[in-house]
């Protein structure tokens, strides 16, 4: 499933991860928005993994909106790369490696 | 702030595994303060005490063990800022009357699975967004903040080594230290990585440990007595809602006010204790507070940091010395007491007159959320 932020309906800021108020405006009517794609503003290849994870990278994944995304990568992609993101089941958020062809606006 | 003072502050040798309870640390630290200030349990009326690990107990039940009667008692445990919140607290208690000598307490000893179960549930936002991820842990995030922090300042690895090998040789001098071994450039450059571009000596090792501080109405100290007085306090809490890059803290907010109200100016600081959990956040801290000097972070740490002119961190700072979890946001105040008071010997501040410690912690998404700190000067 995609991940999903909140908007503010009184401000238009973004949030994630989920809250009840808006740390902008204090507004407490915030509407569900798809976090579709970002793009990747710094990664890190971590060589201290717990047995059992596919994952080597952690990335920094700017969506639209300003909102900043932590999400999990099994290769390696480049600082400005467009990515996908997914978040699984167990709520972890992996970037997928393919430009989107867009995203939720 | 007047009214008080700090009269003790005492700090167990950290280690890397104890075979002593939480509970246990507690005690042995409240030991070793009555036996450094001489002060009597009954004469104590306040608790304050800062720890992930201890329940099922709390302040009131630590109390109790040590046969306390109280009239003050708080728990904290907003990890490296719990030290001086618990502070900010004791101050006003004391200037309000509502005790008269407040005893603060931190430690933790953790064992394999306590430590586990901190990091995975540290907050919501860890038990359900980071740990399912496997690698999102403070090691990575932080090595992503000093990504950004050695684009914006052009700085490279050796730069942060600096840092690294100067608490080192400082905690060459503190007997409680856990690493104390000489370090060279080379070790480090070629130490086994952690996480781009951190490597062992960049990540803060955890200890078991604690440490204790004894605060007293101000007419309650033996005229004569080497004591410290805190002259300002400031604290902030999400200053940046988790949005930006991390690279500044609350300290940069509570900085100008902090200097105001305490008189003086950064240049007027002898030393600085800084939450030490990776050198980036040391830098953050150093500039908030505005300590950087001439020269801007480049000269600090190529010229000012290698040739031991600046006394940041003098204990080994966390890095060197160990975090024991909570024990680690009263650290710095420890070694800031303990310099400002005359009780370093070999290893004393040129000149100890005017201190400044620094809390910082409480990783939600990407970092801390909390910061703060407290100028301390030296009673004469």
């Amino acid at each position: 499933m995609t991940p999903t932020a909140l908007q503010c309906r009184a401000c238009g800021m973004r949030l994630f991860p989920a809250r009840y108020r808006c740390c902008g405006c204090g507004g407490a009517v915030l509407d569900p928005i798809a976090l579709a794609s970002g793009t990747v503003m710094a990664v890190t290849h971590v060589h201290r993994v717990p047995a059992g994870v596919p994952y080597r990278h952690l990335l920094e994944v700017r969506a639209p909106g300003e909102v900043t995304v932590m999400a999990v990568s099994k290769h390696e992609p480049r600082v400005g790369d467009t990515v996908t993101l997914v978040q699984q089941e167990d709520q972890a958020i992996v970037a997928l490696a393919c430009p989107a062809p867009s995203d939720e606006e | 702030m007047k009214g008080s003072v700090i009269r003790g502050a005492v700090e167990l040798p950290n280690v890397r595994r104890s075979a002593h309870t939480t509970e246990q640390l507690l005690a042995k630290a409240f030991d070793a303060l009555l036996l450094e200030t001489g002060v009597a349990p009954a004469e104590i009326d306040g608790l304050g005490v800062a720890s992930f690990t201890l329940r099922p107990d709390r302040a009131i039940d630590v109390a109790w063990k040590l046969g306390l009667t109280l009239r003050w008692c708080m728990d904290d445990s907003n990890g490296g800022a719990s030290g001086l919140n618990l502070l900010q607290h004791a101050l006003a208690a004391i200037a309000t009357g509502q005790a008269r000598q407040i005893v603060l307490l931190a430690g933790d000893a953790f064992t394999a699975e306590s430590f586990h179960e901190l990091s995975t549930t540290y907050n919501g936002t860890t038990r359900d967004l980071l740990r399912p991820m496997g690698i999102a842990s403070p090691n990575s995030l932080f090595a992503l903040a000093t990504q950004h922090h050695m684009a914006r300042h052009g700085l490279a690895r050796r730069d942060y080594g600096e840092l690294v090998l100067a608490q080192r040789r400082r905690a060459a001098l503190n007997p409680n230290a856990i690493y104390r071994g000489a370090l060279s450039m080379d070790d480090y450059l070629t130490a086994p990585p952690v996480a781009d571009p951190l490597v062992i000596y960049d990540c803060v090792p955890v200890a078991a440990g604690a440490n204790a501080v004894l605060l007293s109405a101000a007419d309650r100290v033996p005229h004569g007595e080497a004591s410290v007085r805190v002259r300002a306090f400031g604290s902030a809490y999400n200053t940046d809602h988790q949005r930006g890059d991390g690279l500044s803290t609350g300290l940069r907010d509570v900085a100008t006010g902090l200097y105001r109200d305490a008189g003086v100016q950064p240049r007027d600081i002898d030393g600085a204790c800084l939450y030490d959990d990776y050198p980036v956040m040391t830098l953050v801290q150093l500039e908030d507070l505005g300590l950087v000097g001439d020269g801007g972070l480049a000269r600090l740490l190529r010229e000012r940091v290698p040739a031991d002119e600046v006394a940041i961190n003098t204990s080994g700072g966390q890095l060197s010395a160990g975090q024991a979890g909570c024990a680690g946001g009263l650290h710095g105040l420890v070694e800031a007491v303990r310099q400002l008071s005359g009780r370093c010997p070999g290893r004393a501040w040129p000149r100890a007159r005017l201190g400044i410690v620094a809390g910082y912690g409480m990783v939600q998404y990407r970092w801390g959320m909390c910061a703060n700190a407290a100028i301390l000067e030296a009673c004469a």
